[in-house]
């Protein structure tokens, strides 16, 4: 079994208001594109209820660094209460979602993901001298990679919601009709 | 530890695999159609390995469907992949879109996708002692799992997700999308 070391654990984030379900997720998506981190979504569900839609995605992905550590960063975004409404800006209509949307952000370290230091307990021993003294500048490094990498994927994500909350028409509860900008 | 003759695509020997649950009205009939189309338009054999259907309770049927397509990469390597699907609660109702009826399926759906790489699926090597060290000795040091073995499970990790594209957009799930539909 890989050694997993948590970095980040259970960071969280709420929002509330205006957002667009669908470019959220492409954002996250590209960005995990971009900085070189391999897909994973665990679990990606909707239900429909009374309320609005209930979203939920479990998206783990992970980029290996070295053949012997790999960030793994897990996102959870739980989104309750998603509604379709139509915002004029610019004297255009556009559709966008109306909820709230839950994040948990965890960020791990992953050694020895090939499992060559295991085999043997004195392998096993060695491996966590290693990790914990002899290459401590190491594995330092490794956590503010993951640290880093987190702190800016939730760094986007609050910029692309934050675009919605300071836009002119942000509305906390759905109206029905929209007052002529 | 001898080299194991099926890479599974879940990294690490995890058994947690990448699943789709929704819950709606939507045409049952024509996901399975999509997704089907997808392993003949990609060119795998195609079989229905499970099929229960049960009488289910006052909220619907239930339904238990699995799949599997395979196909072989070169003659050293064949990709399987396998869908599951358990469907709860079916309810077939008649819906008006665009002013035609359709029969849509009103369900609670959960899709797993998995798959793995099967080396030697010819059995050049055999299966005396020394075939079993010739395989073990040329996948380690010949092939090497992190040079040559991780791009074909790299070509079936990516594949796989392109099918579970396919099955996001057809149910017009928030989700759909994929930043790298384009790798493999």
């Amino acid at each position: 079994m890989a050694e997993r070391e948590v970095v980040i654990d259970k960071m969280r984030m709420s929002y509330e208001g205006l957002f667009d379900v669908s470019e959220l997720y492409k954002l996250i998506d590209g960005w995990l594109r971009e900085k070189g981190y391999d897909k994973r979504e665990k679990r990606m569900a909707e239900k429909v209820t009374e309320g609005g839609k209930f979203i939920e995605w479990e998206i783990e992905p992970w980029k290996k660094i070295t053949d012997y550590a790999k960030n793994v960063i897990k996102l959870r975004v739980i989104m309750t209460d998603v509604k379709e409404v139509e915002v004029e800006r610019d004297k255009v209509k556009v559709k966008l979602n109306q909820g709230k949307v839950d994040f948990v952000f965890d960020g791990y370290v992953e050694t020895d993901y090939e499992h060559r230091w295991e085999g043997k307990p004195l392998f096993y021993f060695l491996r966590t001298l290693f990790n914990k003294y002899v290459f401590k500048s190491y594995t330092d490094r490794y956590h503010a990679n993951v640290i880093a990498d987190v702190n800016h994927l939730q760094s986007q994500i609050k910029s692309f919601l934050n675009l919605y909350r300071y836009s002119d028409v942000a509305w906390t509860k759905p109206a029905s009709s929209f007052p002529a900008l | 530890m001898p080299f194991p003759t099926r890479l599974s695509l879940q990294p690490g020997g995890e058994t947690v695999v990448p699943t789709i649950k929704k819950v709606g009205i939507f045409d049952m009939d024509g996901l399975y159609k999509v997704m089907q189309r997808w392993f003949y338009d990609n060119k795998y054999y195609f079989e229905e390995t499970l099929y229960k259907h049960k009488p289910g309770t006052a909220a619907g049927k239930e339904e238990e469907i699995g799949w599997t397509g395979w196909r072989k990469v070169n003659d050293y390597v064949k990709f399987h992949i396998k869908v599951f699907f358990h469907i709860y609660d079916i309810k077939n109702i008649e819906v008006i879109k665009e002013g035609k009826k359709v029969k849509l399926t009103k369900c609670r759906v959960w899709i797993e996708f998995n798959g793995d790489v099967e080396l030697d699926y010819t059995k050049r090597f055999g299966q005396s002692k020394f075939g079993k060290f010739l395989f073990d000795v040329y996948n380690k040091f010949v092939l090497q799992e992190e040079k040559v073995l991780s791009n074909w499970w790299d070509e079936l990790y990516y594949r796989v997700y392109k099918l579970h594209t396919i099955t996001k957009e057809y149910l017009d799930m928030e989700s759909k999308g994929n930043a790298y539909y384009d790798i493999w």
